[in-house]
């Protein structure tokens, strides 16, 4: 041991930290359920696990019911951010903006953010019924929330003296939206977008475990009720694979749309 | 260097050379939290055609703020605020400003920034048309070359030659500068200061700068404002009549040094009348 900022862990590619310690935890994994530590009704094997996942991946590639299941899901949670999107945007920007958003819908907003909104997937199902609908009003529902949030504080978070300099310039209110505010909010849009990727799925899986019809959703409930737990792990990593994928794939449109973050200057940033 | 050709900004001047901007009386409140101060209290000041003409005082003696009402930015309390002779009551068409931080737009390349005033004004169009007169602004403030770049990429002090070249580009008669070098280091700054003297009498431009450095008052000033605080109010004024095309070397001068020694005690009188009043 030498310095403590300088620890032995900090010298190690993380490449290989990570995948060392995957190692060591499947392998206690493993180690715990075969030594009879834990039942294997409560955990799986890590090596069923493994066999499980590679079952449901080979289906889904050969276009099997896992494909069939996993498309409805990834339809309803794709449409789901879509709509959390727009909606998000619109009504963050209608709070930052103007006095109807800000002394009207906010209160409402704040209200609907302390309800618990899981709890009305079932009352979208008793709505809209078993199809699409109530899956992307539910992955709506819960996802638009950083989106909306985040543009209006993006729109908001405007540098006081940038502000100045173009009430100097007597620019008017869409040239102050469009040529300063937008740009200005856009990096928070993006993780607003991010955050929302993810929920949308969550919303998604959330009404298709109260709505029945397809998605992945239904298999994992009926693998549950099978006791079929590796089966339930198989999915849900394919599902946090899904989740990852859509994450990496905004922040790659991000870096190229808000290019200039990149050097790490943002006006309204500390 | 290039030479821009401007237009006279205000073609009627000459036959009428009243002044250029007339504070009669302004008085400033703000309330904040049911507590009331007075950030200016009957400050009545004019400035001439041509004039530079520096705020000085301690910070929080209501510098900004009086230049943010001749900027139509805040409005006066009470009293009278005229720009080339109209009452004050939006942002006057003479005015530029500029600020302390650049506040160039990371998102627009150095050239996109300089345009903006005028893209903000008449539109895409008229910006790109303009590019003639931003690189010879470009080349006024020594960033040749340097147009095609984004702002993250260039130094502080690039930055606001920048700022002063987009300031300058909608060609306005006046220009009002807060602690525009403030943040930069002392050699840049006094680099700075040079230039934009310069560019002002060069120009033929009017200036009001606020600034809380004395020395740096007695170099570019034709007249010294001093305000102090509490409530914010004009303490004295000290004349400047210092040859113009002054150079730092003009700072170790006699002449230099009675000025900054005048300044400094109109500052001192009006702090001591702040603790006895
Ligand atoms: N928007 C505001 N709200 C409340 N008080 C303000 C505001 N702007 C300025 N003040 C107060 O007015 C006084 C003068 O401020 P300012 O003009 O910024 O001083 P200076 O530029 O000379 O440092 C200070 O006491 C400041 O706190
Ligand atoms: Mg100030």
């Amino acid at each position: 041991m030498t310095h403590s900022s300088d620890s032995f862990l900090d010298r190690v590619p993380s490449p290989v930290l990570i995948g060392g310690s995957l190692v060591v935890l499947l392998a206690v994994w493993e180690g715990v359920v075969r030594a009879g530590l834990v039942p294997e009704l409560v955990l799986p094997r890590a090596s069923d696990t493994a066999v499980a996942l590679y079952g449901v991946l080979a289906n889904l590639f050969s276009g099997g019911t896992v494909w069939t299941n996993y498309r409805v899901t990834l339809q309803e949670a794709g449409l789901g951010l879509l709509f959390a999107g727009i909606i998000g945007f619109v009504v963050g920007a209608l709070i930052a903006e103007t006095a109807f958003g800000r002394r009207v819908i906010q209160p409402y907003m704040v209200a609907l953010y302390a309800a618990p909104k899981v709890a009305l997937a079932p009352v979208f199902v008793a709505w809209f019924g078993f199809g699409l609908m109530p899956k992307v009003v539910m992955a709506v529902t819960i996802a638009f929330f950083p989106v909306m949030v985040d543009t209006a504080a993006g729109l908001s978070g405007v540098d006081e003296d940038a502000d100045k300099m173009f009430a100097t310039m007597r620019a008017n209110r869409w040239q102050r939206f469009f040529l300063l505010k937008l740009p200005n909010a856009l990096p928070f849009v993006f993780a607003g977008l991010k955050s929302a990727a993810v929920l949308s799925l969550i919303g998604a899986l959330v009404a298709e475990f109260s709505g029945g019809g397809r998605g992945i959703g239904i298999l994992i409930q009926t693998a549950s009720l099978r006791f079929q737990l590796d089966t339930v792990f198989a999915h849900v990593i394919l599902l946090s694979a899904t989740a990852f994928a859509i994450y990496w794939a905004i922040d790659w449109v991000e870096r190229r749309i808000v290019f200039w973050r990149k050097a790490g200057f943002i006006p309204t940033e500390a | 260097m290039s030479v821009v050709a401007y237009p006279d900004p205000q073609p009627g001047r000459d036959a009428a050379p009243g002044p250029l901007i007339r504070i009669e009386g302004v008085n400033r409140t703000f309330t904040r939290d049911g507590k009331t101060v007075t950030a200016l209290s009957d400050v009545s000041i004019t400035v001439a055609p041509g004039e530079f003409v520096v705020l000085l005082g301690p910070s929080g003696c209501g510098k900004s703020t009086l230049l943010n009402i001749i900027a139509g930015l805040l409005p006066a309390t009470s009293g009278l605020v005229e720009v080339g002779g109209q009452p004050v009551t939006g942002i006057p068409q003479q005015i530029g400003m500029m600020f302390q931080k650049a506040t160039l737009l990371p998102w627009r390349t150095i050239r996109e920034n300089i345009a903006l005033p005028v893209q903000i004004a008449q539109g895409r169009k008229a910006a790109r048309a303009a590019q003639a007169r931003v690189d010879d602004l470009l080349d006024l403030v020594g960033l040749r070359g340097f147009g095609d770049q984004w702002p993250n990429e260039l130094s502080g002090g690039m930055q606001q030659r920048a700022a002063i070249c987009r300031m300058l580009v909608t060609n306005p008669e006046i220009l009002l500068l807060d602690e525009p070098f403030g943040a930069l280091d002392e050699f840049t700054r006094e680099h700075m200061n040079m230039q934009m003297l310069d560019l002002t009498h060069r120009l033929g431009r009017t200036a009001v700068l606020v600034t809380h450095s004395i020395a740096e008052a007695v170099f570019l000033a034709d007249r010294i404002v001093v305000m102090s605080a509490r409530p914010g109010r004009v303490a004295g004024v000290v004349d400047v009549k210092l040859p113009r095309g002054r150079t730092p070397a003009i700072t170790t001068s006699p002449e230099f040094q009675s000025y900054v020694e005048q300044a400094r005690q109109v500052l001192q009188d009006g702090h001591s009348a702040e603790m006895t009043g």
